[in-house]
């Protein structure tokens, strides 16, 4: 059965408790009728309908992998996988069972730090970090899964685990038999390694810090297939995904160990971090495939790992294609060789390409084919809500007590037409207004708990009279009742980002009809003057999607956030009390153990962000993923990101393409020599 | 004895040059606000999905390792003093890899194109200006004027945007953002093959630079020509019945040429320039795009060491053309050093 996405999630998380929301919070103003894009329409599914940990009669693997066998250079499949290998399951491939060979061409604009990722180093971004390691648990493939089966993420190298009554320790099943790319064993030793010797270990910058599973977390290998978190306090679910991409992603402890400084007197933490340059190859890795030649600022050649622990149904081991490119370009240039059709992957995100991008994807002779997911992607303003931060003057003063005024906030969002500020980013049917809050393609968004103030200048500027913002002078520009000077506030945003400035062009101008002049000011890391509270207006993207990812950027949960309500540097901070239910809201999704509870909680955040215009929304559109039409099992509506990137999200292993349209492989027949 | 100080001089007085522009080009990167780190947070943030909370110790740790920690002009002496005492320009950090094999990978293809543009671009026009002269208000001279003045009026970037659109949208043609194909990246020899596959990548940059190159050349060529073909001693030349080929050939274009070849210095900064515009639309990874990608990162010691390096190579070419004149003009000599005591 084909259904809606967007409409499952509303129908389960709505559900019975909507009740408890009071119907006069809720509907101020009804949003429009959103409409979708077709590649909206997917099939979801249960959360062991992905995959499953079973052996099979039989296994399979690539054709020249059993050559290499047949010379002695390999041992046989069946002794290389798991007893129980990871089984993806035919129900959740678009395009079911693939077939071996081919290459996957990646363009990115990161250049490999290092092989070291215990140690913090990335390997370029864009997919080749993802390539390599694999996590205790997973997240990205999250979006395929049924909202009523969304109990945390799906398993990985953790089998499965299991939490005692008191929720104080976490017991984690790890997968049996399984090999690093040099055929050396996978076991409780490597995460032992990970956590003790690196997250553990102040001097490694390790993704994952000495706290980042609670202070005081330890861990207890019980036996090599079994490890247990043992807690100060009970944990909350949310806990797990804490061991996803990239905090919780073991490395090969056999490798590390001797440079490490706690097994090599010799090694400093320096010479740690560096031990496995980016020209030292190939690395030991879990993932599907091996970096085997690094060009510096051109290429990264990945094949396939021999020892890759996951298969399909048919028993064919997995990855289905032999070879993985990453070009070394920039990060623009990742479209434009997508769109020609040298590159087979990309992220689009700037709407403005968007009715382009379309119309080369529907022509026949186009390599390339755009996916439009979810309206992930969303825009608004934020206003200091500080009275002390940033502040420089009296009339910075007074617009701050301006700003904590929520008739001030509701004002504005009436002066703005979202309609119009949606189709100056691309025209048709791509926007959609944005009330502030969740984006409509967030599993927690609800639209009963959105509260909406549409475009009504008659009323913004009855609003903004109510409040002594009148036109003293006659100058066509409101004044400040204190401070008698003309309503001029200075907007940040970002210059790089053409999206941006074409939104602060039609705010400039639809504020100026309500007698509010804006300054724009660029700048090109819109992050250092946030990060400085420097500022009375931002123009930026909204990237809350998950409630319990990234949640200091849009909650106070503690002193810097959000940007636009930070403590002062002396410490002071005024929270209005629908913030402090906002922070309780946001603390029960992290630690209940109901679904229910927890969709609850994220509609009280929806209804109490867009009734006291927290921020004041602009407009949200899809992104979309660029593939190259010759790869299947690329599955429509892959959002370019939600739980995780598109490149984990589209669970690559499974990708794969018929043999007669297959590239030629640069370096075929060859397998990764340690 | 006299050209001797003269020299001594000249290379004297660039040294508080150079130091004045490093300390320029190192303060220009400082000034703009935030630092390699920052780029890297947010990178980060977006990439992972960490918070800044989360990052925080590791961004701290990384300040230290990197010395951004450090006064600015403390980061300055560190830099000079790694230069000077180990040509170690520092180390980039996007790029993971020392800075001078950052740069030295790509400025010898920046300035490679740059001289083939230039020579080829040089004789087309010279050649294009003859042809003009010699047919002066004919259709020929129209379309070669018409020709020059777009190359003249049109911006480099906008041809390559133009260029880049059929190349991707319309021809989805495989020769994009690369120097080479991938099967050539991992060839490390050179065979025709592996040079026809260059050309088929940089062969925009090669049409864009000549034909914008050639513009300036064909004009100044075709007025010159014009002028010494209107002088006395062609005049004379002609009233002795010499033939009009012979006239073009032994008197005229050799006398028209003196101040194109003369030129051709000052075009090579336009052709470097030219150069590093177009790859940038192109994303064809010559120094144009380093500076491009250096700068938005905040790679600063990468965009430092470029602003010295490329100061020195027209600190040492200025040098060296004030020395061979000098070496050729004892009049120059004497004026510099009478102008100095």
């Amino acid at each position: 059965m084909k259904i809606a996405r967007s409409r499952v999630w509303l129908a389960v998380l709505s559900g019975t408790c909507l009740a408890g929301i009071p119907a006069s919070h809720a509907v101020a103003d009804a949003m429009p009728t959103e409409t979708s894009l077709s590649s909206l329409e997917y099939e979801l599914l249960g959360r062991d309908e992905l995959w499953t940990y079973r052996s099979l009669d039989s296994y399979s693997e690539a054709p020249f992998l059993s050559d290499l066998v047949a010379k002695g250079e390999l041992p046989p499949v069946e002794e290389r996988l798991p007893s129980e290998p990871l089984v993806h399951l035919t129900g959740a491939m678009s395009d079911g069972i693939g077939e071996y060979g081919g290459v996957f061409r990646h363009v990115i604009g990161g250049r490999p730090e290092g092989w070291n990722w215990m140690a913090g180093q990335h390997q370029g971004w864009g997919g080749i970090n993802m390539a390599m390691q694999e996590c205790l648990v997973r997240v990205g493939a999250l979006w395929q899964v049924k909202a009523e089966d969304q109990s945390g993420p799906l398993p990985n190298l953790a089998t499965s685990w299991n939490w005692n009554d008191e929720r104080t320790e976490l017991t984690l099943n790890l997968i049996e038999g399984a090999h690093w790319s040099d055929g050396d064993p996978f076991d409780a030793e490597d995460v032992r390694f990970w956590w003790e010797d690196n997250a553990q270990d102040e001097n490694v910058s390790a993704w994952m810090s000495p706290n980042g599973m609670g202070e005081g977390t330890t861990l207890e290998v019980i036996d090599p297939a079994t490890v247990r978190f043992n807690f100060q306090l009970p944990q909350g679910p949310s806990r797990v995904q804490s061991l996803a991409y990239i905090q919780g992603c073991p490395g090969p402890s056999h490798v590390l160990k001797e440079h490490h400084p706690t097994y090599n007197s010799d090694a400093t933490y320096d010479s740690y971090r560096g031990a496995l340059p980016s020209d030292l190859l190939p690395p030991v890795v879990m993932g599907p495939w091996v970096p085997v030649v690094h060009r510096p600022d051109e290429i990264v050649i990945m094949r396939r790992n021999p020892y890759y622990w996951k298969v399909d149904e048919a028993g064919n081991q997995l990855p289905y294609m032999n070879e993985m490119h990453f070009k070394l370009t920039t990060w623009s240039d990742r479209t434009t060789q997508a769109v020609a059709g040298t590159g087979d992957f990309s992220n689009m995100e700037n709407p403005g390409n968007y009715v382009e991008a379309l119309k080369q994807s529907q022509a026949a002779d186009s390599p390339t084919k755009a996916q439009f997911g979810p309206r992930v992607l969303s825009w608004e303003l934020e206003l200091n809500l500080s009275e002390t931060l940033g502040v420089k003057d009296d009339v910075d003063r007074e617009l701050r007590g301006l700003f904590r005024t929520k008739d001030f906030r509701v004002a504005l969002s009436h002066a703005l037409d979202r309609e119009a500020i949606g189709q100056s980013i691309a025209r048709g049917p791509f926007s959609y207004p944005y009330p502030g809050g969740f984006s409509t393609g967030s599993p927690y968004y609800d639209v009963d708990s959105t509260v909406y103030r549409p475009f009504d200048q008659a009323k913004a500027n009855a609003m903004l009279d109510a409040l002594g913002l009148t036109d003293t002078d006659g100058n066509g520009l409101r004044n400040l009742p204190g401070t008698g000077g003309d309503m001029v506030i200075d907007l940040v945003y970002d210059t790089s980002e053409p999206t941006d400035k074409k939104q602060v062009d039609a705010v400039v101008s639809m504020l100026a009809e309500v007698g509010i002049s804006i300054l724009p000011r660029t700048v090109e890391e819109i992050e250092v003057v946030a990060d400085a509270g420097d500022f009375n207006m931002l123009e930026r993207r909204h990237h809350w999607v998950i409630p319990t990812r990234q949640t200091c950027d849009y909650v106070p949960i503690s002193d810097p956030c959000p940007d636009w309500h930070r403590v002062d540097n002396d410490g002071n901070r005024t929270l209005f009390d629908w913030e402090v239910e906002m922070v309780e809201a946001v603390n029960l999704i992290q630690e209940t153990w109901d679904p229910a509870a927890a969709a609850e909680a994220a509609r009280t955040i929806q209804r109490i962000w867009t009734e006291n215009v927290y921020t004041i929304g602009l407009t949200q559109a899809p992104a979309a993923l660029l593939i190259n039409k010759r790869i299947r099992n690329a599955h429509p509506g892959t959002p370019v990101f939600m739980f995780e990137w598109a490149e984990d999200g589209v669970v690559r292993e499974r990708l794969w393409v018929p043999a007669g349209e297959q590239l030629e492989e640069l370096l075929p027949g060859t397998a990764p020599v340690y | 004895m006299g050209l001797l100080v003269f020299m001594v001089q000249r290379v004297l007085a660039t040294i508080p040059l150079l130091i004045g522009i490093s300390i320029v080009s190192f303060g220009l990167i400082i000034a703009v606000p935030g630092d390699y780190v920052d780029v890297w947070l947010n990178q980060t943030m977006s990439m992972t999905g960490q918070t800044r909370a989360e990052l925080q110790a590791q961004a701290d740790a990384m300040r230290i390792a990197m010395g951004l920690d450090k006064p600015v002009w403390v980061q300055y002496l560190v830099w000079v003093e790694g230069i000077v005492t180990a040509w170690d320009f520092g180390y980039s950090y996007s790029y993971s890899q020392p800075v001078l094999d950052v740069i030295g990978t790509r400025l010898p293809r920046s300035i490679g194109i740059a001289i083939v543009t230039l020579i080829v671009g040089q004789t087309i026009g010279a050649l294009l200006g003859i042809y003009a002269a010699m047919n002066q208000y004919k259709i020929g001279d129209t379309v070669a004027t018409v020709f020059a003045f777009l190359g003249i009026v049109i911006p480099k970037f906008v041809i390559a945007l133009i260029i880049l659109y059929f190349l991707a949208f319309v021809w989805h043609s495989p020769y994009i953002g690369a120097l080479n194909s991938a099967e050539y990246v991992i060839q490390d020899y050179w065979t025709f093959g592996k040079l026809w596959d260059f050309f088929k990548h940089v062969w925009p940059i090669l049409l864009i630079s000549i034909w914008a190159g050639q513009a300036y050349t064909l004009r100044m060529m075709r007025g010159n020509l014009l002028d010494v073909m209107n002088s006395q001693y062609v005049e004379t030349a002609r009233s002795k019945g010499l033939s009009r080929r012979r006239i073009m050939i032994i008197h005229a274009i050799p006398n028209a040429l003196h101040p194109v070849i003369m030129n051709m210095g000052s075009r090579f900064d336009y052709m470097i320039k030219g150069e590093l515009e177009i790859a940038i639309v192109l994303g064809i990874p010559t120094i144009g795009p380093l500076i491009l990608g250096s700068i938005a990162s905040q790679d600063m010691l990468v965009i430092a060491a470029i602003f010295l390096i490329v100061s020195v190579i027209i600190v040492a070419g200025n040098l060296l053309a004030d020395l061979m004149l000098a070496l050729l003009d004892p009049r120059v000599r004497q004026a510099t050093l009478e102008a100095r005591s």
